[in-house]
């Protein structure tokens, strides 16, 4: 006599929480309140708080935790008894397609400062990067949307743009990019995911 | 914000680790430490002569004056000197 039938059911899958669609970066000053948890989404929230987007990127925008390990080994066990965390960076990156002087600046490890002149008799209007290798931190958000089409921000507290900046100057093959780099120098626990899941009650 | 920490029904032994809701309130208690930190003596600033503004680290000093966070104040000056820009601190 036949036992009972051996059944194969795989757990099910959410496609909705397969997400897609760019991400936003906006960057102030460090210690620069974020907007209110009604307002997370709203871009001018934002930029009212003194908040910078960065605007157009060539290909988005990338973010990358990237923890090395060390294994603790034993003789007796080939496998290690633990694993510890020796170091970990988090980074954005991303390559500005909008060539003003605050992303050339933000680029170049946002160190510089811009002056403006206004014109006047004699006086062309100008502005002038003046660059330093002062690097100054910046606070880093990240603005994407979520499965229940709210918004989810990636908040960094602290972050220094440092990384390698090469831009062409092409006649048609493409526009002048500016790759920004900004890595993460504050601890982790000060780094957060805020995700918005339903409105308000009232 | 009216956040309260992580609610406890007895005190914690010193040795017991953190738990999620204190490790995430303990972050947040933290980073209100840094901007207060940022804040504190912050100072008003603008630019004169020839100049419309100086922008450095994310801060734009006008011609009126204008919040400096204290951390930015000392790199704004320099900054300020560099590119030949004459900076007035309100004192």
């Amino acid at each position: 006599m036949a036992g009972p039938p051996l059944v194969y059911t795989p757990p099910n899958y959410t496609t909705q929480n397969v997400l897609y669609g760019v991400g936003i970066l906006f960057t102030a000053v460090p210690g620069t309140a974020v907007p209110s948890d009604q307002n997370l989404g709203v871009a001018s929230a934002w930029t009212s708080l003194g908040w910078a987007y960065i605007g157009a990127t060539e290909a988005g925008v990338t973010v990358t935790f990237n923890p090395s390990t060390q294994d603790i080994t034993i003789e007796e066990q080939p496998t290690p008894v633990a694993v510890i965390v020796s170091t970990a960076t988090l980074q954005i990156t991303c390559s500005l397609s909008e060539e003003t002087l605050t992303n050339v600046n933000m680029a170049w490890g946002n160190g510089g400062s811009i002056a403006v002149t206004p014109a006047g008799a004699g006086q062309p209007g100008k502005s002038v990067l003046t660059l330093s290798t002062n690097f100054a931190s910046m606070a880093a958000a990240v603005i994407g949307k979520n499965q229940s089409g709210y918004a989810r921000v990636l908040s960094i507290p602290t972050v220094m743009s440092a990384g390698q900046v090469q831009t062409a100057y092409r006649r048609a093959a493409q526009q002048r990019l500016y790759p920004l780099t900004l890595n993460a120098t504050c601890p982790f626990s000060q780094i957060s995911w805020t995700d918005l899941t339903a409105v308000a009650t009232s | 914000m009216t956040e309260q920490p992580a609610k406890q029904q007895a005190a914690p032994a010193p040795d017991q680790p953190l738990n999620a809701q204190e490790q995430a309130y303990l972050g947040k208690l933290l980073a209100r430490q840094a901007a207060a930190a940022a804040g504190a003596g912050a100072v008003q600033m603008k630019v004169e002569g020839d100049h419309e503004s100086l922008s450095y680290g994310g801060v734009t000093v006008g011609t009126e004056f204008t919040t400096v966070p204290a951390a930015l104040v000392a790199p704004l000056l320099e900054a300020a000197a560099d590119a030949g820009v004459t900076i007035t601190q309100e004192t």
